[in-house]
């Protein structure tokens, strides 16, 4: 090859790549553009990640981080200046309020609707109208494991000087093996002793190597400000099958999708086989220990959630969802109701309230059967994070939990015959009714 | 294979670099072909194979007379017929009340039609038939056309793939073209179609309570299936472009027809144009009738075109009646234009687009009853001017949005016109090819909330 044709091709080749990068502009730019106009509602747009390596936590939120949420339901995601998905508090408790501090995980910070139509931010506004003093604070985190929680309340909550603390978990929480998975954040791991410690195994990560450092903090900042690095980023870390489009990956979505109900006949006794095998795990970890080290993990937790609470001086729930509901012509039902015994138990001892979350909302709404239609959004209701109604539900049931808890002086004197205030915090289901 | 896929992407730049530095083109382009089609399974290219197999051999064993359109209608209509339309006329359903296979070969509608028309051209002298299997394979299986067309006859792509199979291919130089059909093809399937999906699915998924939320479920249906289909013809045209095949165009801005017989010359076009020669006019042109009867017979020949188009469509009584219906709008406003003055053009596309948007209802609705249900909301203006709860968009941002798709579609209109191909002369070169290149490639990796698959594979 002569040397002119070849450096026409160098030449010709560096154009072809100043055009690509300049295809990269103008689609970051055209992301920008869909996410500050209506059009975030409809248009493709790239979730944000708001949170960074964090070397206590594993990942922690950023503070004033936003973005807009597209898993399930769209939403706009805002976090305040102390990093919760809440609207803006100061850290000194104004004087004469009530703090309470509302931890959980996805299911409570609710990133797929607005922060005004959170159970939380409803149950807030209600119980303002009706006169109570309080704030009801957000400090939710996605993630599946208690341990999380513990954290976040140690050190974003403790700072707020709260007076409560209502904390969520799914009973499969306890179950997962996240409370003894370091990977991704803090969990209990056993030492060479045989007792539990806490571990930090995801400090090994190379992410969390390189958080401090120029190439981990331009990292960080790339993702978080530009959109398009954000999309090739979150790409990457997809299975190969996923990435290249391959049918296997779309078909088995599809086929989900077509999977038949059960016939009706059949709906009630599959409903019931589902809860007795749903219930067997919980049964072995709660009331015979097993297994042995998921249990240790457990008790430790419950032991640490208790101390921190004690040692802070805040008096906590802690609402459990997802135990099962089943007809009360079905074993499970009795089967439920040893276990949450047993559950009470353990909590009781540790000085932690335990609230039967499932069962509560059911009561709300008119019965178990009506539960699956507070989750999920669209075609795809039934399953999934809460929806609208869902919210609306937990906040009549978190109020009236609120208001066995609160104590007399939280509701002044002057405001307590207000009325609600907008028409879509009404109640749904059984409450909502006359 | 889904066109907006990496693996596509992969595919068509490893054929296209092929093409222009590798021998062996023809055999590039099977090969290229065949793993296009074999990521729809093994059962769906077993089907295919079996029918270009039965297709030959109906070249090569039955005379080009009458005998070998039968033989050509038996195999090709017989193939649709039974995967098709097997659970319609068995009058076995879904759970949606739908009579659609979710087994139906991919793009079996097309490929048989495509070959109805090769052996219908050959025996009416119009094209000489390919003159080996490895052609005959090619200008069935070529992969940008194979699974939702544009629907080719063989005197459009057989030729073009003969000269390949001569030695004698050339590339087309205006790269930029190719390049801006896939961008244009992108956006409309990637940002445009797939994010009106979800919205259009919730509306349809349980029928509305308010005329407004139904209106703006058919509006929107419409503008997704047409950037859906159009989006994928654009593909589809740009990649055999840049592999050095014309396609035929398939979309013209039909949205922006004064008439229903505007927009079927726009819509599809070239399934307009096959049920055109190869059905209305065999069957406007039988003497079935005396001479005074003609126009009764011709106008019988629309509906029946139309009706047979819908059930082309899919395997279910909505379908029949939309195409039927569509079929007796070309009657009624062939009359109007016989004895009526024409009504201005702003007129004639307000009555036409809503026509079609009130008529797409049976297309998207799984049966009948739901379709009935779904406009008796829809028309009877119940439910009111909604108000904005559970997060909503307010209603002008809606109604602006949607003049906004009106407005993309009349931008579409303008970028076909002459100048803008003089534009992209001038733009050719490496920075514009780096360029779409790089704007395709990340259109394909924005992330979508659930799969789409192009409307048009189900038929």
């Amino acid at each position: 090859m002569s040397s002119s044709r070849l450096s026409r091709q160098v030449f010709s080749l560096r154009r072809f790549l100043f055009g690509a990068i300049l295809a990269l502009l103008v689609v970051d730019f055209g992301l920008r553009l869909i996410e500050v106009t209506p059009l975030w509602r409809v248009l493709p747009v790239v979730q944000p990640i708001l949170g960074q390596p964090d070397k206590d936590f594993g990942f922690e939120s950023t503070p004033g981080g936003r973005g807009i949420w597209a898993t399930e339901h769209r939403a706009r995601l805002h976090l305040n200046s102390l990093g919760l998905r809440d609207v803006e508090r100061e850290l000194a408790k104004p004087a004469g309020t009530f703090r309470i501090g509302l931890l959980g995980d996805s299911m409570v910070e609710a990133a797929q609707v607005s922060q005004q139509a959170t159970f939380g931010a409803i149950a807030e506004r209600r119980l303002r109208a009706d006169g109570y003093n309080l704030e009801l604070i957000n400090l939710a985190i996605a993630g599946p494991s208690p341990i999380r929680q513990l954290w976040r309340l140690e050190r974003r909550g403790y700072p707020l000087n709260l007076d409560l603390v209502v904390a969520h978990s799914a009973a499969s929480s306890f179950l997962s093996g996240t409370l003894l998975d370091d990977s991704a954040n803090p969990a209990y791991v056993r030492m060479g002793n045989g007792e539990l410690a806490v571990g930090y195994g995801f400090r090994e990560r190379f992410s969390q190597r390189h958080a401090d450092d120029l190439i981990g903090r331009l990292f960080v900042a790339l993702y978080q400000n530009s959109p398009l690095f954000r999309m090739l980023y979150l790409r990457s870390k997809e299975p190969w099958s996923v990435l290249l489009g391959l049918p296997s990956a779309q078909s088995a979505s599809q086929r989900s999708v077509l999977a038949l109900p059960p016939p009706a006949s059949e709906a009630a006794r599959v409903a019931c086989d589902q809860a007795t095998a749903a219930l067997e795990p919980m049964i072995h970890l709660w009331r015979d220990h097993r297994p042995e080290l998921l249990w240790a993990a457990t008790a430790r937790f419950l032991d640490d959630f208790a101390q921190s609470a004690r040692t802070h001086g805040v008096r906590v729930l802690y609402a459990i969802r997802d135990i099962p509901l089943a007809r009360p012509d079905c074993p499970a039902t009795t089967a439920r109701a040893d276990l949450l015994l047993v559950m009470d138990r353990e909590f009781t001892s540790r000085g932690i309230h335990l609230i039967d979350w499932s069962a509560a909302v059911a009561e709300v709404v008119g019965g178990p059967a009506e539960v699956p239609r507070l989750h999920g959004f669209g075609i795809h209701k039934g399953a999934g994070h809460l929806n609208y109604d869902g919210h609306r539900a937990w906040a009549t049931e978190l109020i009236s939990v609120l208001r066995r808890e609160l104590p007399l002086n939280a509701a002044s004197q002057g405001s307590a015959s207000a009325s609600h205030p907008a028409t879509d915090d009404t109640p749904v289901g059984k409450a909502a009714k006359p | 294979m889904a066109f907006n896929s990496l693996a596509y992407a992969l595919l068509l730049t490893f054929t296209v670099a092929w093409m222009a530095i590798g021998s062996f083109r023809a055999l590039m382009l099977i090969v290229a072909s065949l793993i296009f089609y074999a990521a729809a399974g093994p059962f769906d290219v077993l089907v295919f194979v079996c029918a270009v197999v039965l297709n030959w051999l109906i070249q090569v064993a039955v005379p080009a007379d009458r005998r070998r359109i039968l033989a050509a209608v038996i195999v090709n209509i017989g193939l649709i017929g039974y995967f098709k339309y097997r659970n319609m006329l068995l009058g076995q359903t879904s759970p949606t009340g739908s009579f659609i296979d979710v087994t139906l070969p991919l793009g079996i509608s097309f490929y048989s039609f495509q070959a109805l028309a090769y052996h219908i051209d050959i025996v009416r002298g119009r094209n000489g038939p390919a003159r080996s299997f490895p052609e005959f394979f090619l200008f069935k299986a070529f992969f940008p056309q194979l699974i939702a067309g544009p629907i080719v006859r063989p005197n459009q792509t057989l030729p073009q793939i003969q000269r390949i199979f001569d030695n004698q291919w050339r590339r087309h130089r205006l790269l930029v073209f190719g390049l801006s059909l896939i961008v244009l093809g992108l956006v409309k399937k990637v940002v445009l179609a797939d994010s009106l999906a979800p919205v259009v699915d919730d509306i349809f998924y349980v029928p509305p309570h308010s005329a407004y939320l139904a209106w703006l479920g058919a509006v929107l249906f419409l503008f997704q299936i047409y950037f859906d289909f159009s989006g994928y013809s654009d593909i589809a045209i740009g990649s055999a472009y840049l592999l050095g095949i014309r396609l035929p165009r398939n979309f013209a801005t039909p949205f922006l027809a004064a008439s229903i017989q505007e927009l079927w010359q726009r819509w599809h076009i070239t399934l307009t144009l096959f049920l055109r020669d190869y059905l209305f006019l065999p069957l406007a042109d039988m003497r079935l009738v005396a001479r005074r009867h003609r126009v009764m017979q011709h106008f019988c020949a629309i509906v029946l075109t139309m009706t047979l188009c819908g059930l082309w469509h899919g395997a279910g009584w909505n379908f029949v009646l939309w195409g039927a219906l569509q079929g007796i709008a070309m009657v009624f406003a062939a009359l109007w234009s016989r004895y009526l003055p024409l009504p201005p053009p702003p007129l004639g596309w307000a009555t036409t687009i809503t026509f079609f948007v009130v008529t797409l209802v049976f297309f998207r609705s799984p049966n009948l009853a739901y379709a009935f249900n779904y406009l008796d909301t829809m028309l009877s203006l119940r439910g009111g001017w909604p108000a904005v709860v559970d997060d909503a968009a307010p209603p002008w941002e809606v109604v602006a949005g949607v003049v906004g798709l009106f407005a993309l579609h009349w931008i579409e209109f303008r970028l076909q016109q002459p100048g803008v191909l003089l534009v992209m002369r001038r733009a050719e070169g490496p920075v514009s090819r780096g360029f779409l290149s790089g704007v395709a490639l990340l259109l394909i990796l924005v992330p979508v909330t659930n799969v789409n698959p192009f409307i048009y594979f189900r038929f």
